[in-house]
């Protein structure tokens, strides 16, 4: 098959600059070129059918409830070298350590707020950071357990950061089955090449969780919103695989501060609650008080040491983004190490100044909120209209410390089936960090694809589809 | 001054309440202004403590039996010691008393009203005495859910809806500032002895509002528990299974060794 070549100006994963294929890509480039046509066709029909046998559909907000979509997969997986990984794995490591001992650092003594490194209003105004955390003991410190943090390659060939994700990161189960049907699909590939395997991801976030506790044999549950989620799909994958039951607020109660879950042989004490539910809904004596989806009493239990939430409480602090731009200084203050992965350079409309040169610069630049998650509410000036333009400048001006506002960075390509052929898209990366005893995660993650051409956006809610994740063990092929 | 405090709340069921679980913050702490000599929670459950984030002492209750009315009795006796508010006697800083909560959000009317102050005492104390005319104090036109935008539309609430928009003006003027659930002791007995007042960070220390009397001294009262607003710090927030309506009777009585009883 013929294969479109990248744009000029941009990184792409298959191509160097002179369109020359990546040694380490060599291998699957060949079998692109080789692959006959119709027998393509046929396996991405095959891979849609089984898919949606699975069931991994997903629900978008703000369409009917019921209308679960496909989430497109492509074919052509999204190669990372063993050099590159190994760079990307110690920079994560580094960042989600360093995110974990910011976390315990405002809710106890604030060290880098006293240094003066970030500002008492920025941590302590924000609406995520949790007074009903302080002082509370956690086993290890760890307030993230699981951490997906997103990444582009720009066009100088780098990994950015583009946000950390510290409250319920969703997508690890589509990078599981991406790979179990690449393996069905094209088991000759991997007979060909060395990709690292991610399928133990489950047993990792197990140990993850039973690490959690300080008990010896915890019992652990998923923690589920139920079946109107979007991510219900990953909630009860997850347990499934891990082997716990997967349950709903009704199904837990709390006494004497204990947290116990109604079974056939009675209740059973829960130790480690893996939640997928948002902290304000958790119990609605302490939160949220219509809250159907938590348990009454559970903030009474965790704070009295005797159930574990993982992600604890109060992390979206640490993911906001008005604090991201201080990630690479949180490195420094904590390690005392220099970042390895880079962030992106960020405006904080809440300053004068950043607001000012926002405003005139909209053109170019990427406006998103503040809180926001899953690409809704944000504007890409380049591609914006004037009307969408003068929406955005009003809504600075009104409230300009609910935006940020980066350059539009290029993501990186990759070639992806289209309708007529092979061309490149623009894709991201998310891996799950995982933080129990030490920190561990499966190589490689996430990977997301705008399939409309042109497009940055890669957020499934918004059009876009998934790729299986390839890092390689050993580059020499 | 030395005050004795009992506090009755009795709900009534229509039809036997099968569960219940409940956070009660109705034991205060001993602080600077105020020495606990004697205190006692009286609940028909099954009772645990805890400390909630703001250093608040929270008595859990659950029942599992059946029933159709539950008492809760506190009753003590309190020194207050007329120590004036200082700097913080919770952990973390001011700060965190500047967020809106569902309940404080500012409406535009009442940015229109906060951005007639200023963010010093002087200028709040103004603040405090005209929320007071305009908001009239009238039990029954508001209950516990009502937002600062919703009692300030209808110039009328009590106590928790004058301090929910005090505190709603003061963080849109950049001011932190807490709510304070408690108990006061007046001659007159005009009010209930069930309270809510506001505390506001002014540089270096706190200092009382408590808009319903115009009182910037908290010389009359004690204190059970602080937070954002009433939610965290409502002396009573339960769930429970069964019981249909709900009736609610809530008594306090604060005297003085001496006041006519």
């Amino acid at each position: 098959m013929l294969i479109e070549p990248p744009a000029e100006g941009l990184y792409d994963e298959l191509f160097d600059s002179d369109n020359r294929v990546r040694p380490h890509c060599r291998m699957l480039e060949q079998w692109l070129i080789h692959s006959d046509e119709d027998l393509i066709a046929e396996k991405r029909r095959e891979a849609d059918v089984l898919f949606q046998r699975l069931g991994i559909t997903f629900n978008v907000y703000g369409e009917e409830l019921g209308a679960d979509r496909l989430i497109p997969f492509d074919l052509i997986p999204r190669v990372i070298s063993a050099a590159d990984w190994q760079k990307l794995q110690a920079g994560l490591r580094q960042r989600v350590q360093a995110l974990n001992r910011f976390l315990f650092d405002i809710y106890h003594d604030y060290d880098i707020v006293r240094a003066g490194v970030i500002s008492a209003e920025q941590v302590f105004a924000n609406p995520q950071y949790q007074p009903g955390m302080q002082q509370m003991k956690l086993p290890r410190n760890l307030y993230a357990h699981i951490a997906g943090i997103d990444l582009i390659r720009h066009n100088d060939g780098d990994f950015y950061v583009l946000e950390d994700n510290l409250r319920c990161p969703s997508g690890v189960s589509y990078m599981l089955e991406n790979r179990r049907m690449m393996m069905r699909l094209f088991p000759e590939l991997f007979a060909q090449t060395p990709v690292a395997p991610v399928d133990h991801y489950p047993n990792l976030l197990g140990e993850t969780l039973r690490a959690a506790s300080l008990k010896p044999d915890p019992t652990v549950v998923v923690l589920t919103p139920g079946r109107f989620n979007s991510a219900y799909f990953e909630h009860a994958f997850l347990a499934r695989q891990m082997g716990v039951e997967l349950v709903e607020g009704p199904d837990l109660f709390v006494r004497d501060n204990r947290v116990f879950m109604k079974t056939t042989i009675g209740p059973q004490q829960v130790d480690v609650i893996y939640r997928r539910i948002d902290d304000d809904f958790l119990d609605p004596l302490a939160g949220n008080p219509d809250s159907l989806l938590g348990v009454p009493g559970l903030y009474a239990a965790y704070r009295s040491g005797h159930v574990v939430l993982a992600n604890a409480m109060g992390t979206g602090v640490a993911d906001d983004k008005s604090i991201y731009p201080y990630v690479p200084d949180m490195i420094r203050f904590y390690l005392n190490e220099e970042p390895i992965l880079k962030n992106v350079p960020t405006w904080q409309c809440r300053k004068e100044k950043d607001l000012q040169y926002v405003l005139e610069h909209l053109e170019e630049l990427v406006v998103k909120e503040a809180q926001g998650a899953g690409g809704y509410g944000m504007l890409i000036g380049p591609k914006a209209s004037r009307k969408e333009l003068a929406t955005f400048r009003a809504l600075l001006k009104a409230k300009p410390e609910n935006y940020i506002a980066q350059p539009t960075l290029s993501l990186s390509t990759c070639p992806t089936f289209v309708n007529d052929g092979i061309a490149p898209r623009h894709l991201d990366l998310r891996p799950f960090v995982l933080s129990g005893k030490k920190i561990q995660m499966v190589p490689g993650g996430l990977t997301r694809v705008a399939l409309k051409e042109g497009s940055l956006v890669v957020n499934s809610s918004q059009g876009g589809g998934t790729k299986d994740t390839w890092v390689l063990e050993d580059d020499r092929c | 001054m030395r005050l004795h405090i009992k506090h009755n709340t009795n709900y009534t069921y229509e039809t036997p309440v099968q569960n219940s679980i409940q956070y009660l913050r109705l034991t205060p702490r001993n602080t600077p202004q105020q020495r606990i000599l004697e205190w006692t929670l009286t609940t028909p459950g099954e009772t645990s403590q805890m400390t909630d984030g703001f250093g608040n002492l929270v008595t859990v209750m659950t029942l599992d039996e059946p029933v159709s009315d539950i008492t809760l009795t506190a009753e003590g006796v309190v020194d207050l010691t007329g120590t004036p508010l200082t700097r913080d006697d919770t952990p973390f800083p001011p700060q965190v008393f500047l967020r809106h909560t569902p309940l404080t959000e500012t409406s535009p009317a009442i940015r229109a009203f906060a951005s007639r102050y200023s963010p010093h005492k002087r200028s709040l104390l103004k603040l405090m005495k005209d929320l007071r005319d305009h908001v009239r104090f009238n039990p029954g036109a508001t209950t516990v859910t009502h937002t600062a935008a919703e009692a300030f539309e209808l110039q009328a609430g009590v106590c928790q809806d004058h301090t929910h928009i005090f505190i709603a003006c003061c963080r849109h003027i950049g001011v932190p500032v807490r709510y304070v659930s408690g108990y006061i002791h007046s001659q007159g007995d005009e009010h209930l002895a069930t309270h809510a007042w506001a505390e506001a960070w002014l540089g270096r220390s706190w200092h009382t509002f408590d808009v319903v009397n115009t009182l910037s001294v908290a010389e009359s009262h004690i204190k059970l528990a602080t937070g954002l607003d009433y939610r965290d710090a409502a002396p009573v927030r339960g769930v429970r299974s069964g019981g249909g309506t709900e009736h609610l009777d809530t008594r306090a009585w604060v005297t003085q060794p001496g006041d006519n009883q």
